[in-house]
């Protein structure tokens, strides 16, 4: 594949230098060349026009070039328009060259408003339309993963509709917690459902002092989504389309061949028990006499299966497997799966009137290898923006948008909540065939991916959401005064479907089962979000006496939101091929529930801006805000910020030459902001009505005490300063924006003080936390663009870094006490993330050395020297076990009282949060042929993988789950000392155990380097498209998650790196890595406007 | 200009105007407490979150996972001796919280008196419970009897003695008895009636006597003034009135034994629950939820294979009242078919016996023997909870319901406290011990009249300082009776033979070979191939039982043609301190006035 684009562009440059013409009669041609304010520019490229002579003007803006008299002279250099000049004889031409709105110009959308670049106070950042263009990706959230630094968004998995909670700067609270606000046209919204065509500019409120005029709503940052305006004139109609194929960036590989897999089944098995098993799990017999009968017959060759005449320590009459293997995890996925997007867009204005009218769709195939019930995903999107100015000072707009989308997502039906890939862990041996002789599904199948080949069993969810905005844009004196309102109503249904069915299998010959316990059943669960907003403000701008620039605006918010679910239950489908609730006949087990909630938030909000000489810029906030969410008499609060900006690039005494340093501004901002993003009712005491027992023959519902509450609670506020920097240099062809923050979370709504056990109830949570946040982002950026072959190549490169780190300042946590998991407790002094563990430098090489620690543990009053940890049911160490270091040299593996000063053997060892979030943006342009990648990454990352991470694990998790294939030869034999692994042993506790027991030998690296996307692509020349009345017709490839690498890498490729956040969020069941993986995808894609 | 302060002014008399609305919003999906105290309803829903209390569905069959007759293969850290007081955490109040609390706000008084004393009486009744187990596992607490504020004195408090924390509970069953508006038995037994409190109040007491007794002049009884007869007094009467006033009774009709069930038998492994004797039941529900008796007992994987032990199935006594010789007249030891053939028909209502019979995957039913390659580490499986149908083994799919209080405890607890008392009649043997033995279809002995003779094995196995003929007898059926119904533990804890747990031999059935195929239930059919070979690969390989790990094999000297006993050892210790638990560590760190329980 690359290679063959590799090729195509070796082709385009060919054949664009092979195209350039032959030049005419010369003479010479000078000049020089100067900015709007007559300062010389150097490096401005001078080319002939239609030729391939060029020049580049010397250090006082001057240039020789030879050119013909009738020729025109062409005159570009970065961050100012391209200038064609006629020669028309002359022989000296000087030019004053027009400064191209630059970076600095740049409007950026903020709170209720836009800024130019150059008059932000606060820390903003923004991303156009850019990020989304010829994206394969489903989704918004996940083209912006990465883009812009400290907007954090953990996408977990691979499936299309996987979004994430937007982040910005890190853990925000520890109690509450808490989001960034994500505003779409000023009105809250969610980013998944957006059409990502649709959207103009991203803009992200870092700071306090930035997002403070949205009050209590966004005390973690805003992030403002704003969609396409009509453009004006003709109308434009735009199409563009992607073809995608994907699949999965990381395949697991585990040991497929039934006897390799059974025999290190028996090891692992007879390793932690000291006796045989008579079953592998549930779904397989088990005995070493089959085993020894399965030896032979896998060096022989003769596999089969046979049906059980009572010896091989099987039932009689039951099926006994000697399979060649079965690779179940292999088994489910496609080859690759075929996606695809289309969208068009028309837009224009007609007279008094314009418009905006976009579709889209997305379709996905699914990955699962299933004739009938594979996984898809489609969405689809409408708009229409229409805009009508009825007076010269009223415009009414319209902005009204629809969207749909569903997914089909097959489950299990054996245990757990159907997830798949736990399911072929637990049952899915490579011992077993998937298919009996006699047709019928085995039990290990059945167990694990049955409902896959022939099942029913599955989730289908459904999104429809309406939303219109009406918004009034008045201006009067000259613009001056301008007032904005608008109205937004939305409503959005949610729709679940689970459907599970039995599926039939054979354990004996002639007896088909179903799995005993299972019901075949459909619940639906209908919530329906019903919101409505309203945003009115007036503004005010002027500029008095030339230098002392003023803004004043005051609004008003309101909000309102109240959602309503029924879930209903029903077994005993009449046939499995019910769809509707209704055919389902019922047992006492039916159910229904219901939920219900509602909040309102009102805010007037007044904002300053004041300006002296474009040098000093000062910006003030303040909000009156109530929330519905707290009790009353603490509904409302009032919240200010202020920020400044200094340019010192302005100053009269700066006197920095300008190609050198082409601006410099110092800014700094400070705010306080209360967080209101909290859940209803968490204040009020509650009465929840849950199942409980069976009292004659009906499963009873009961209420029991509520959670305490103490009466005197308040907001949580986070108060944050920023302060940053903005520099260009070389005439802005390189810029650097450099913030760096401290943000303290302040009265955590957080567990209360320990109180005595006796209380019964955990100790009533009040706000008692704070938190330090400090982090940074940096972004460099380099723009320039020179003459190749004479056509201009422009090119840039965007660098981004962005790191924070999160320290406890007060907890209820006297003692210090740590939690038994990885993740300490909390405690004042505490980094969030911290990885508490035991240090191993090894594994216990012989006999001698275990006699010993154990002798001296037995002198130090312990049975054990290592009893937290018993690696066999004995309590026994053996040789090939982990060695853990007695760091406190009391004889003996402890946690002594687990608290921070007296931790026993275990230290702090990592941390979980990433640290040190960087990407790369390299683009480049030349002879209509552009070229992007953008790769994302993390710095510095631990992880230490749960107990139920088998993917991990293999075996050492639980004998009878899958065995990965980089262990094959790694794990400690008395040949094999340095072996990575452990002697061979099932629920090996260290691992079995997980986090608990987490050390530093089997700490996992997960930093890593993604190129997130590759761009390659070609606009046709208008000459050939023009034709055919056409604008602009572009084709390109465009792929995402083409490549990673990750330290963790070198131990397995088995589990892609940024997929480690645990189970299948739909179809939770605990486990790290029971996902869906992370996709690669292919993309061809084409634009055509006109 | 003016005009702008106007525009300015007027927008934010508009935004003042929005302030002054009420932001108040409640929730509809949950209840607030007035809908809850303030009608039966509520009442009842409240109450019935005491029935999660009780052990569970997946839980009340293993109640006695730690007995000294129960062999298996995995110990945790307490039974091996390994726990501390750093490793103790389970110290939990929420359940006496949550009962506390209701108590407190049952006051509405739109609600008849008699209506909210009998809700108070199943709420005092569930505190007793939680109390008693309180009681039996760290000995002194302190007595909570409200839901505690942040800033309550009894946060801080020390332990209340074993005195005070006795007399409430027997208040909290008193008010009880005498609330409960219910006599009747209630469906399925599933709810408690006024009876149910009686019952426990036999069992508590007669607990809270022997502990005294069988503990006296240790550290275990140093603060008790109430004397041992007192409780034992008590433990008879609430026992007595029971069986006087009560409806329940012993349920002795019922099929034979012989197909695996039984009078006995059925009250385990019934659908609905046997009211007549069953008192108090947890319910398994084909639909609703599935227990999981049969997985636990049967599986090769799941659950630690818990298995009778020889030395305790020799207390079983012959069906004609006799007492059971593991030897045959010629000297030769018992096989496993004599060994089961005749006896007290509980036992083979208890384990697999030789003419134990399950429905195969057929559907027909078949003799089987215990499961020696995959599941028994003794030979003798254990039956009691499992129903005789092998597709239910293989997952959560039992639906018989798992009684938790019965009706013949009370006989047994009215016996013992008359014994310990010196007062047992021939009468009260009669319809006590002997009623029991006469179920379980014993003819002769001592069934109409208290026994006079010691059995020395019973004695010099289990109690050797009891030399009571008639408290021997009664621990006997005890044992028996209520094998696995979760008393074990607390009563040797209460007669102070904890060491039973570490001493008791885990021993297996007799095995007449080694290296030769056994039929061990006289069918026909091989069940077993003993051997240490542990790569033994011949004909016999299905059904190889390999001596691996912890199991070990003993040739009898005594036995004239050479047969073998099995042993299973694990790693199993009984301190003197561990009669009690420990108070957490972190417990008393937050607490400094809590003392620590001896030993500790």
């Amino acid at each position: 594949m690359f290679k063959k684009i590799h090729l195509t562009i070796c082709l385009f440059i060919f054949m664009a230098v092979f195209s350039m013409s032959a030049q005419n009669g010369t003479n010479s041609v000078s000049g020089v060349v100067t900015d709007g304010n007559k300062v010389p520019l150097a490096g401005v490229s001078v080319v002939v026009k239609g030729t391939k002579i060029g020049t580049t003007t010397g250090t006082n803006g001057d240039y020789l070039i030879r050119a013909s008299g009738k020729s025109v002279l062409q005159f570009s250099f970065i961050g100012f328009e391209t200038q064609d000049v006629p020669v028309e004889g002359r022989s000296k031409i000087d030019l004053s060259m027009k400064e191209k709105s630059t970076a600095l110009n740049e409007i950026v959308v903020v709170g209720y408003g836009t800024q130019k670049k150059a008059n932000l106070t606060g820390a903003v950042d923004q991303v156009t339309s850019d990020v989304f263009e010829g994206r394969p990706s489903a989704n918004v959230t996940q083209m912006l993963q990465g883009a812009i630094p400290n907007l954090n968004l953990k996408i977990t998995d691979g499936k299309p509709t996987r979004s994430a909670s937007y982040n910005i700067r890190g853990t925000t609270s520890i109690g509450q917690g808490g989001s960034a606000l994500v505003l779409i046209d000023g009105v809250e919204g969610d980013p998944r459902l957006l059409n990502p065509d649709d959207i103009a500019s991203v803009s992200v409120l870092k700071d306090a002092a930035s997002s403070s005029i949205y009050g209590s709503r966004a005390p973690y940052g805003v992030v403002l989504i704003t969609t396409k305006n009509a453009k004006s004139g003709q109308a434009v109609v735009s199409y563009s389309t992607n073809l995608i194929l994907e699949t999965p960036a990381n395949q697991p590989e585990y040991v497929s061949d039934g006897y390799t897999w059974a025999d290190h089944f028996y090891t692992a098995y007879y390793n932690y028990n000291h006796s045989n098993p008579s079953g592998i799990n549930k779904s397989q017999q088990f005995s070493t006499a089959w085993l020894a009968e399965y030896k032979e017959r896998a060096a022989s060759g003769n596999y089969g299966t046979e049906v059980s005449d009572g010896s091989w320590g099987t039932t009689k009459g039951r099926w006994v497997y000697f399979n060649k293997g079965t690779d179940y995890a292999g088994m489910i996925y496609k080859d690759a799966v075929f996606a695809q997007s289309h969208n068009l867009s028309i837009s224009g204005s007609e007279g008094k009137f314009d418009y905006y009218l976009s579709g889209r769709f997305y379709g996905y195939g699914g990955l699962f290898d299933s004739p009938s019930n594979t996984d898809d995903y489609k969405m689809i999107n409408g708009r229409l923006k229409v805009g009508y100015q009825i007076k010269k000072w009223l415009k009414i707009t319209d902005n009204f948008d629809i969207m749909h989308d569903k997914y089909h997502n097959p489950v299990t039906y054996s245990e757990g909540n159907g997830n798949i890939w736990r399911n072929i862990f637990d049952e899915g041996h490579p011992s077993s065939p998937v298919w009996n002789p006699d047709g019928t599904m085995t039990y290990s199948a059945v167990y694990s991916v049955g409902d896959f080949l022939y099942g029913n069993s599955r989730h289908t969810r459904i999104n429809d959401q309406v939303r219109n905005t009406l918004s009034a844009k008045l201006n009067f004196l000259d613009n001056k005064l301008r007032f904005n309102a608008d109205f937004t109503y939305r409503d959005k249904t949610y729709y679940r479907q689970i459907k599970r069915v039995r599926t039939p299998y054979s354990r004996y010959q002639n007896k088909v089962e179903t799995i005993s316990g299972t019901q075949s059943y459909i619940s639906e669960l209908t919530q329906d979000t019903k919101y409505l907003s309203t945003n009115d403000y007036v503004e005010y701008e002027d500029t008095f006496g030339e230098s002392h620039y003023f803004k004043g605006m005051v609004g008003y918010n309101y909000e309102q939101s109240s959602m309503k679910n029924l879930y209903a239950y029903n077994d005993e489908l009449l046939t499995e091929d019910v769809e509707n609730i209704n055919l389902a006949l019922g047992t006492e087990k039916r159910s229904i529930t219901g939920e219900w909630n509602k909040w309102r938030s009102v805010g007037a909000f007044s904002r300053l801006n004041y300006m002296f000489k474009d040098k000093y810029l000062v910006e003030l906030n303040g909000r009156y805000d109530g929330s519905s969410k707290f009790r009353s008499g603490e509904q409302w609060a009032f919240f200010a910020s202020a920020s400044a900006g200094w340019r010192v690039s302005s100053e009269p005494w700066f006197k920095v030459d300008k190609n050198a340093i082409s601006n410099l501004k110092l800014r700094a901002s400070y705010g306080s902001l209360g967080n209101s993003n909290i859940s209803a009712y968490s204040f009020d005491e509650s009465f929840g009505v849950s199942t409980g027992r069976i009292i004659n023959g009906t499963l009873v519902k009961y209420t029991d005490s509520p959670t305490p509450i103490p009466d005197n609670l308040t907001w949580e506020t986070a108060k944050t300063v920023d302060v940053g920097i903005d520099m260009g240099f070389l005439r802005d062809r390189l810029t650097v924006v450099a913030d760096w923050y401290d943000r303290k979370t302040v009265d955590m709504y957080i567990v209360g003080p320990t109180l005595p056990d006796v209380y019964g109830a955990s100790s009533p949570k009040g706000n008692y936390g704070d938190m330090t946040t400090k982090g940074y982002e940096i972004s460099i950026e380099w723009r320039d663009e020179f003459n190749l072959a004479s056509k201009p190549f422009t090119y840039g490169i965007r660098a981004t870094l962005a790191d924070y780190k999160s320290v406890i300042d007060k907890y209820n946590n006297s003692t210090k006490a740590l939690g038994t998991d990885n993740n300490a407790d909390y405690y004042e002094g505490m980094t969030v993330g911290e990885i508490w563990g035991f240090v191993s430098n090894g594994l216990w090489q012989n006999q001698e050395d275990i006699d010993v620690a154990e002798a001296a543990a037995k002198a130090a009053g312990q049975s054990y020297y290592n009893p937290l940890m018993r690696t066999d049911k004995k309590y026994s160490l053996y040789p090939g076990d982990i060695k853990f270091e007695d760091l406190n040299k009391n004889g003996y593996i402890d946690r002594g009282a687990n608290t921070v000063d007296d931790s026993g053997d275990r230290k702090v060892i990592g941390n979980t949060e990433p640290r040190y979030m960087y990407s790369f943006n390299l683009n480049a342009e030349w002879n209509n042929i552009f070229v992007s990648a953008f790769f994302q990454g993390v710095g510095k990352q631990d992880w230490f993988p749960s107990n139920e991470a088998a993917s991990l694990w293999g075996q050492y998790n639980r004998p009878y789950a899958q065995m990965p294939k980089w262990q094959v030869g790694n794990y400690w034999t008395e040949d094999n000392t340095d072996a990575y692994m452990p002697r061979y042993t099932g629920y090996y506790t260290p691992f079995y155990k997980g986090s608990s027991c987490a050390n530093t030998r089997y700490l996992q690296d997960v930093s890593y380097i993604r190129l997130k996307n590759l761009q390659i692509g070609y606009n046709l020349p208008s000459k050939w498209i023009s034709k055919i009345g056409l604008n602009k017709v572009s084709v390109f490839f465009s792929g995402d998650n083409l490549w990673t690498w990750s330290p963790l890498y070198r131990l397995t490729k088995d589990i892609d790196v940024a997929n480690i956040y645990g189970t299948d969020a739909e179809a939770s069941s605990t486990g790290d890595g029971y996902n869906y993986p992370t996709m690669t995808s292919y993309s061809l894609g084409l634009n055509i406007t006109f | 200009m003016k005009k702008i302060l106007y525009i300015f002014s007027a927008a934010l008399a508009l935004a003042a105007t929005a302030v002054s609305c009420d932001l108040t919003e409640t929730q509809q999906s949950t209840a607030d407490r007035a809908m809850i105290f303030g009608s039966e309803t509520g009442l009842e829903t409240y109450t019935n979150s005491f029935y999660n209390y009780l052990p569970s569905t997946g839980g009340g069959f293993q109640m006695d996972a730690t007995s000294d007759y129960g062999a298996k293969n995995a110990i945790g850290t307490y039974e091996s001796g390994a726990y501390t007081t750093e490793t103790s955490t389970s110290w939990s109040w929420g359940s006496i919280r949550n009962v506390n609390y209701f108590l407190k706000y049952n006051t509405n008084t739109s609600i008849s008196e008699t209506v909210r004393n009998n809700y108070n009486g199943i709420a005092r009744f569930f505190r007793a419970y939680l109390y008693y187990d309180k009681l039996v596992t760290y000995g002194e607490v302190p007595w909570i009897d409200r839901p505690l504020d942040t800033d309550s004195e009894e946060l801080f408090a020390g332990r209340d003695t074993r005195d005070v924390i006795i007399t409430h509970i027997i208040e909290d069953l008193d008010f009880a008895y005498n609330n409960i508006t219910t006599s009747s038995v209630t469906g399925n037994s599933n709810a408690i009636n006024k009876w149910t409190p009686l019952f426990l109040k036999s069992r508590v007491c007669l607990f809270e006597a022997s502990w005294r007794k069988y503990h006296a002049g240790t550290d275990y009884v140093k603060n008790c003034t109430i004397k041992a007869d007192e409780l034992f007094r008590d433990a008879a009467d609430a026992a007595e009135t029971l069986m006087k006033d009560g409806p329940y009774k012993l349920r002795t009709s019922g099929t034979a034994f012989g197909g695996g069930r039984g009078p006995y038998r059925d009250l385990f492994v019934s659908d609905n629950t046997v009211t007549q004797e069953v008192m108090l039941a947890v319910s398994t529900d084909l639909t609703l939820d599935l227990g999981e008796q049969n997985w636990w007992y049967n599986s090769s994987t799941y659950g630690p294979h818990l298995c009778m032990s020889r030395a305790f199935a020799k207390t079983y006594l012959n069906n004609d009242g006799s007492l059971y010789n593991e030897k045959n007249a010629d000297g030769k030891y018992k096989n496993f078919v004599e060994e089961t053939a005749g006896r007290d028909q509980r036992l083979c209502q208890t384990i697999r016996g030789a003419d134990y019979t399950r429905k195969n995957a057929e559907g027909d039913n078949e003799r089987t023997a215990p499961n020696y390659s995959g599941h028994t580490l003794t030979g003798y499986q254990f039956t009691k909870y499992v129903l005789d149908d092998i597709s239910f083994d293989d997952a959560a799919t039992n639906y018989n319901d798992i009684p938790i209080f019965r009706f013949a405890e009370a006989l047994l607890n009215y016996a013992e406290a008359k014994a310990e008392l010196g007062t047992i009649t021939d009468s009260d043997w009669q319809n006590t011990i002997g009623a029991l033995r006469r179920r379980a279809g014993i003819t002769g002995g001592d069934l109409d009249t208290k026994p006079t003779a010691v059995d020395t094995y019973l004695q010099k196995t289990f109690y050797p300082k009891v030399s009571d003929p008639v408290i021997l007898e009664i621990r006997r059926d005890r044992a028996i009776e209520l094998c696995l119904e979760g008393l074990r533990l607390d009563d040797l804890k209460r007669w102070n033979c904890g060491n039973l747990w570490e001493e008791l031999p885990w021993t297996g059935v007799y095995i007449p070979a080694l290296d030769t195929p056994l039929d061990m239930n006289g069918d026909g059919v091989k069940d077993v191939y003993v051997t240490k070979d542990k790569t033994y690969k011949g004909d016999y390989k299905g059904i190889a039982m390999f001596i691996t790990g912890a199991q070990e094999i003993e040739k009898l000297s005594d036995d004239p043609n050479g047969g073998y006993i099995l042993n299973y050892n694990m790693s199993r210790k009984w301190n003197d301190n561990m009669y009690l638990y420990p108070i957490p560590s972190q417990v008393i760190r937050k607490n400094e006035a809590l003392s620590q329980n001896p030993g500790w």
